[in-house]
């Protein structure tokens, strides 16, 4: 009788989540619609990814290889685009990042350390809050076209009847297989997302919220406050990609191997369309940490050497070669990455005075 | 009854030898601390512990975080593995349960008293390394994970919640000692089956193939009380953490209380 009764109050949990969903009368279209026009939508909760790529740990490259290669829990407040917060919890602490209209502070508890970055930059590394659920979800969305979707059933997830999508890429060389989203179907906030990358069963990223309320957080919340025991500092290049924006003498073309340029100005820019991505920066050799990546296999082509990291969804190419070091990356095959690496040897890059 | 196994407890030297290792562990460390300067690298080592040198307002939930994965549930299974399989070795239970004494009384004096060491041992604890912390490094502000330091008045709920929490985590490792108890003459057994039960849940917690179960793992929210140190305080974990102990204590004295009633002691 007891065991009884204590089983059950464990199952309890369980239980609740087999209470049948109330299933979302939405077209495919008109999810993606709402899907992309909710980045207005308050919201506060907990959320955790889970992410397998396994990519090295290079200095510099801040939390990247953390948050692509293990669990991350994210608390997070959100009232708009340019005010919010996301903690990064840690089994001891915290890493908060509070982002006003003019930039972001960013706070690390074990250090007890805030720094200031004005305005936002163009290009970036990624950061645990591109992988809450709605940033995550509107940047898949935004690419896909009508064919592309497909409705999945309706699963309750932190309290929401959360309406399924299916984005499928029609064949642009991406390494992306499909991308699963979930959202609410009256704001169309997105609560799960689930990416399987080519070649693969089981997703390779995942991001779900545990916890969600759909209001407008206090602005005691949002707002950061330096304490006085805290250390703290300014800085215009708070990551790798920054920096190199920021510092590098280099000019990357508007266009290499057939890929647009769709972001940056100088020496760090993204490339490409749709799911097929690159990153690329440029730098003096000097500044590039190539002993690190002595674990990574090396690739032959036209140039003094260079280092590939390869995932299922995201691969990477370090490229050394007169003087400067050439770092390309996304979700493209590495095949693809060697040939824009090897076109933009040929084009060259221009140095500014 | 319970005034009985209570001051029995209380006049055992081994109760206080365990409470006075329990206690001393902290001081050790913080002492280390004092002497060397060298604290943990920033976020790393046990919760707060890197931030200690600064402030000992912060020690006694350092402390409670030192003590908390091994030394403090070891201490909890000696004393309440010992409760019942004790009194069998000694040959006293049968003693006991001849006088008019149920045994489902017995059984529940034998559990408060745990608990009341488990709560003696947790405040005790936390107190000497507040005392500890003072003495060392000086009382500031009670600083926040999040940042900003928290309110005098909210200090004193969040530690006070924290000594509950870490007391109430503990008499889940109690319960199953007292229930492997039931089933042996032998004390040592009862420990290392409670200290078993342990070991099993914080390596499954460990894995990332048995994410599955570790929301029903026994020490999967132990350190959670760090959560009452976040603004805001995040509730989730403590209070799953609270009703998952609940659970496990239900489950463990049902079944221990199962056993020891039917079992055949007196012949």
């Amino acid at each position: 009788m007891v065991v009884a009764v204590a089983a059950a109050a464990a199952l309890i949990p369980s239980a609740l989540g087999l209470v049948p969903v109330s299933k979302a009368a939405v077209s495919a279209p008109s999810l993606l619609r709402r899907v992309l026009a909710s980045a207005g939508v308050s919201y506060s909760g907990l959320a955790e990814s889970f992410a397998g790529l396994s990519l090295p740990d290079v200095e510099g490259a801040g939390r990247l290889a953390a948050m692509f290669g293990e669990q991350t829990r994210m608390r997070v407040w959100y009232e708009g685009p340019t005010l919010w917060r996301v903690d990064e919890l840690t089994p001891i602490g915290e890493r908060d990042l509070y982002r006003d209209p003019y930039g972001t502070w960013y706070w690390d508890s074990g250090r007890r350390h805030a720094t200031r970055t004005e305005g936002e930059g163009t290009v970036r590394f990624a950061r645990p809050a591109d992988l809450l659920p709605p940033e995550l979800g509107r940047r898949l969305a935004a690419p896909a076209s009508p064919a592309e979707l497909s409705l999945l059933p309706t699963e309750r997830i932190a309290g929401i009847d959360a309406a399924g999508l299916r984005i499928t890429p029609a064949g642009d060389g991406t390494t992306l297989d499909h991308a699963d989203l979930w959202a609410d179907p009256a704001s169309g906030l997105v609560v799960r997302v689930a990416i399987t990358a080519r070649g693969m069963k089981e997703p390779i990223i995942s991001s779900s919220f545990l916890d969600l309320e759909q209001r407008r957080p206090a602005s005691s919340i949002t707002s950061f406050e330096l304490p006085e025991d805290a250390d703290a500092h300014f800085s215009e290049a708070p990551d790798f990609a920054r920096a190199v924006d920021r510092y590098s003498p280099y000019v990357l073309p508007e266009t290499i191997a057939g890929a647009t340029k769709r972001a940056g100005a100088g020496a760090a820019g993204t490339y490409g369309r749709r799911f097929s991505l690159i990153a690329v920066l440029v730098l003096p050799d000097r500044f590039f940490p190539e002993d690190r990546l002595s674990a990574l296999p090396e690739v032959g082509g036209p140039w003094d050497s260079a280092r590939l990291a390869a995932s299922p969804l995201l691969n990477a190419l370090t490229v050394v070669d007169g003087g400067a070091a050439y770092v390309l990356g996304g979700t493209v095959t590495p095949d693809r990455l060697v040939a824009v690496a090897s076109k933009l040897l040929d084009q060259g890059v221009a140095v500014q005075r | 009854m319970f005034a009985v196994e209570l001051k029995k407890m209380l006049l055992r030297p081994r109760t206080w030898v365990i409470i006075a290792l329990l206690a001393g562990l902290p001081v050790l460390v913080a002492v280390l601390l004092r002497v060397t300067g060298i604290g943990p690298r920033p976020g790393e080592g046990p919760a707060f512990l890197a931030q200690v040198l600064g402030n000992g307002a912060l020690f006694p939930a350092a402390a409670l975080a030192l003590i908390l994965p091994i030394f403090l549930p070891i201490a909890v299974s000696v004393v309440a593995g010992e409760s019942i399989a004790g009194e069998n070795s000694l040959g006293t239970l049968r003693y006991l349960l001849v006088l008019p004494v149920g045994r489902t009384k017995l059984l529940i004096a034998k559990l408060m008293t745990v608990t009341v060491f488990v709560f003696m041992a947790v405040f005790i604890v936390a107190v000497v390394a507040y005392v500890v912390g003072a003495s060392l490094f000086g009382i500031k502000p009670l600083p926040g994970v999040s940042g900003a330091a928290i309110a005098a008045e909210d200090a004193t709920w969040r530690t006070v919640v924290t000594v509950i929490y870490v007391a109430v985590s503990m008499l889940g490792v109690a319960a199953a000692a007292l229930l492997f108890s039931t089933f042996t003459d032998s004390p040592l057994a009862a420990v290392f089956g409670a200290l078993a039960v342990l070991v099993t849940s914080q390596v499954l917690d460990l894995l990332e193939a048995g994410r599955a179960v570790h929301p029903y793992l026994l020490t999967h929210y132990w350190l959670a009380f760090i959560d009452l140190f976040r603004f805001p305080v995040l509730w989730r974990d403590v209070v799953r953490g609270f009703l998952l102990q609940g659970v496990y204590i239900a489950l463990l004295l049902g079944a221990a209380w199962a056993n020891f009633t039917t079992k055949d002691i007196t012949s």
